[in-house]
């Protein structure tokens, strides 16, 4: 994995975001994130298609997104040039890979995000990666030019053998970590700090899983920066697979712990890393057997979105009247994403949405359906951000399927939140910025969600005073 | 909810979105009323339909573009009660209904709710098991505003508007007499949007024809819905008594 994601050209991260809307639920459906290209992929780029294949294809992807996008002023100017200019060059493709080209210069010509191309054989090979997908149980970000480990999951691979936050990977198997950075780096998209973090996270997560029972060498650099290489055996993780339409079967994770307040109390702590219809009743129950505690932190660092419906379902709990987290313009119709209050809860009692504090914790890794969530509540005044800016990825996205067998991701909908604001491009900015330090992670804290206690527990103080 | 409630409309298809007899119609167009009646007798006639008490529908409905399927059962009695169950594969169940006094839907986009204003108004006018005999309850105004054309059938196109006005564009086949195409806005919490749908393959179940395909244009997207049964056996009515989780959202 961390070799066959590096050794192609380019690394083309697919950040991709579902929205659907099942025509009769009036319901928008967000995002949903995948990964990096694979070998096996670029192999089969090389296969010959047929003009009439790679013109129905164009004709597909160009029809589907003239129907859809939201910006007529796109429709009817550059997108009416993209198939006059861009057709004749489809129907010239020789190779499934020169039609790609064409349909990716398309897609480049619109100003929006969420519109990528992701290779059938990558959507097959994404998910059978997932099939048989161990994982070391850690996780890393890219913090001041290196690969750090900010996560060990307890009991997995990596704390049994040892491995500490704060550590540098330093390679994988044969590769090295200034490697995959370079790699990273000759991404021109890659050039924006956000970018760079969310393709070298994806990168290095990708080389860190591999088959269950294998063993995966990982060179690490410790806290006094020497050199220490362990074999780790890679687990099945604890997740919840999904296969939702047309995406590729995705690992849902979630886990839910009690974290102590400093001075007193505690706090519920949720963290999940896709918006999937799996982990509903996961989160449900959460928010009851959090329901007495002094505060609720959830989790969104790493959470590429999912289903944009969820978010105001999951936001009812929070909220003790109706209203709303944002607005969706389609070209056909306006959705609002209401936010009904739960007043029933998972035992079919009734009971009144949390009123406690609640910390919602983001990274640049934070995208689409996390991003209206958090920033939405925040515009509500009912959470408080802490960690860093998110993705800046907002907008609503389906995904087709386009007779050459690669599915079409875009955009369907503008989003904007409480007020009219919108995260597309800026993403939100945290109303605490506390980013991983490598000093704080190889102490084993966790600047974001220490911050996030911090405020609880001091929210927790101002209401006992009242 | 919106989806259950548009499930069910699916469902009933021409039953749940004919109409009324209706007002004066323009010149040369036949009155609303002569259309709705030659319906009514084209889907079985009026002793017919009035033979069964309740109703059990089976349907699969698929999103092809987006590689979806889901289940749907719908089950309905005599004079207006309803519930809807949405097996929606990895999106996890959607549930609704009427009992004749509370309308309520379920699923993981908002959770248990009483519906209420436009969405209740929508409901109701949809949950009557006799909306295809009783139209003149339904729908108090209706009229034949134009012939058009849809999958090359001629159609008479109805206007139709029920007491909470609910406004539904019904085209009706010349020479069957049977729905073709509807057109309605869809009323949901979240906002209002217009739905098309097209209706084919009648088939006949228990003496009632009812269209076994319907095609469903919104937002851009499309929906297939295809009948696999449909039974008039008795339903327990504990089939429509409250879910518990909607009876601890009641006064």
């Amino acid at each position: 994995m961390f070799l066959n994601a590096f050794d192609q050209d380019p690394l083309k991260p697919y950040t991709v975001r579902t929205t659907l809307s099942l025509a009769c639920a009036a319901a928008a459906l967000a995002a949903a994130p995948l990964a990096a290209q694979s070998t096996r992929g670029a192999a089969r780029a090389g296969t010959p298609i047929t003009p009439a294949l790679a013109a129905e294809t164009f004709d597909s992807a160009w029809a589907v997104i003239d129907r859809t996008l939201w910006d007529t002023a796109v429709v009817n100017g550059p997108w009416r040039r993209v198939r006059e200019e861009l057709r004749p060059r489809a129907t010239e493709a020789r190779t499934v890979q020169q039609l790609r080209a064409v349909l990716d210069e398309a897609l480049k010509r619109l100003p929006y995000s969420h519109f990528d191309l992701i290779p059938g054989e990558v959507q097959q090979d994404i998910g059978a990666e997932n099939d048989r997908g161990g994982d070391a149980g850690m996780d890393v970000r890219l913090v001041d030019g290196r690969i750090l480990v900010t996560r060990v999951d307890s009991g997995g691979p990596a704390a049994v053998a040892g491995v500490r936050t704060g550590w540098t990977v330093d390679g994988v198997g044969t590769r090295t970590a200034r490697q995959l950075l370079e790699a990273v780096d000759r991404i021109p998209g890659a050039r924006e700090p956000r970018k760079q973090q969310l393709f070298t996270w994806m990168a290095a997560s990708g080389a860190l899983r591999g088959a269950p029972g294998s063993r995966l060498s990982v060179r690490f650099l410790d806290a006094a920066d020497r050199p220490v290489t362990k074999a780790l055996a890679l687990r099945t993780p604890a997740t919840m697979t999904e296969k939702f339409g047309n995406l590729p079967r995705m690992d849902v994770r979630l886990a839910t712990r009690r974290a102590p307040l400093p001075g007193g109390g505690t706090a519920g702590v949720v963290r999940f890393n896709y918006w999937m219809p799996v982990v509903v009743n996961g989160l449900n129950a959460a928010v009851d057997s959090f329901r007495a505690l002094d505060g609720m932190v959830i989790d969104l660092r790493g959470n590429l979105g999912g289903a944009g419906f969820l978010a105001p379902g999951f936001a009812g709990h929070f909220v003790d009247r109706p209203d709303t987290l944002g607005v969706m313009r389609m070209r056909s119709a306006t959705l609002n994403f209401v936010i009904n209050p739960r007043r029933v809860d998972t035992q079919a009692r009734p009971v009144r949405p949390f009123a406690g504090p609640v910390a919602v914790l983001t990274d640049a890794m934070s995208a689409s359906t996390s991003e209206f969530f958090a920033g939405g509540l925040r515009q509500l005044g009912r959470v408080r951000v802490f960690g860093q800016p998110t993705a800046g990825a907002a907008l609503p996205a389906w995904a087709r399927k386009l007779p050459n067998g690669d599915v079409l991701m875009h955009a369907v909908a503008d989003f904007t939140g409480p007020g009219g604001v919108r995260w597309e491009g800026d993403g939100v900015t945290p109303d605490v910025a506390a980013p991983p330090t490598r000093a704080a992670l190889l102490a084993g804290r966790d600047p974001a969600l220490d911050a996030a206690l911090a405020w609880i527990a001091q929210e927790r103080g101002r209401a006992g005073a009242r | 909810m919106n989806r259950i409630r548009t499930g069910r409309a699916l469902a009933l298809a021409a039953l749940a979105l004919a109409a009324q007899a209706g007002t004066a119609s323009a010149q040369q167009l036949p009155p609303a009323q002569q259309i709705v009646d030659k319906y009514v007798q084209a889907i079985g006639g009026r002793a017919m339909l009035g033979r069964f008490n309740t109703r059990h529908t089976v349907a699969e409905m698929s999103m092809p573009a987006m590689g979806m399927t889901m289940t749907m059962n719908v089950y309905q009695a005599r004079p207006n009660k309803v519930v809807t169950r949405m097996d929606m594969g990895a999106m996890g169940t959607a549930t609704g209904g009427y009992d004749g006094t509370v309308a309520w839907s379920n699923n993981s986009m908002q959770g248990p709710r009483i519906l209420t204003g436009s969405e209740l108004n929508e409901t109701l006018s949809r949950a009557s098991f006799d909306a295809s005999l009783d139209m003149a309850a339904s729908f108090p105004t209706m009229e034949t505003v134009g012939s058009r054309t849809v999958a090359g059938q001629e159609c008479w196109d109805v206007r139709m508007v029920s007491r909470t006005g609910v406004t539904v564009r019904n085209c009706f086949d010349k020479t069957t007499g049977l729905v073709v195409a509807s057109v309605a806005k869809q009323q949901s919490q979240m906002g209002e949007m217009e739905v098309e749908m097209v209706y084919s393959d009648y088939k006949e179940f228990d003496g009632i024809k009812m269209p076994t395909k319907t095609t469903m244009n919104m937002m851009g997207q499309q929906m297939v819905t295809t009948v696999k049964s449909v039974s008039h056996a008795p339903i327990p009515d504990t089939t429509f008594a409250l879910p518990a989780e909607i009876r601890a959202l009641t006064p």
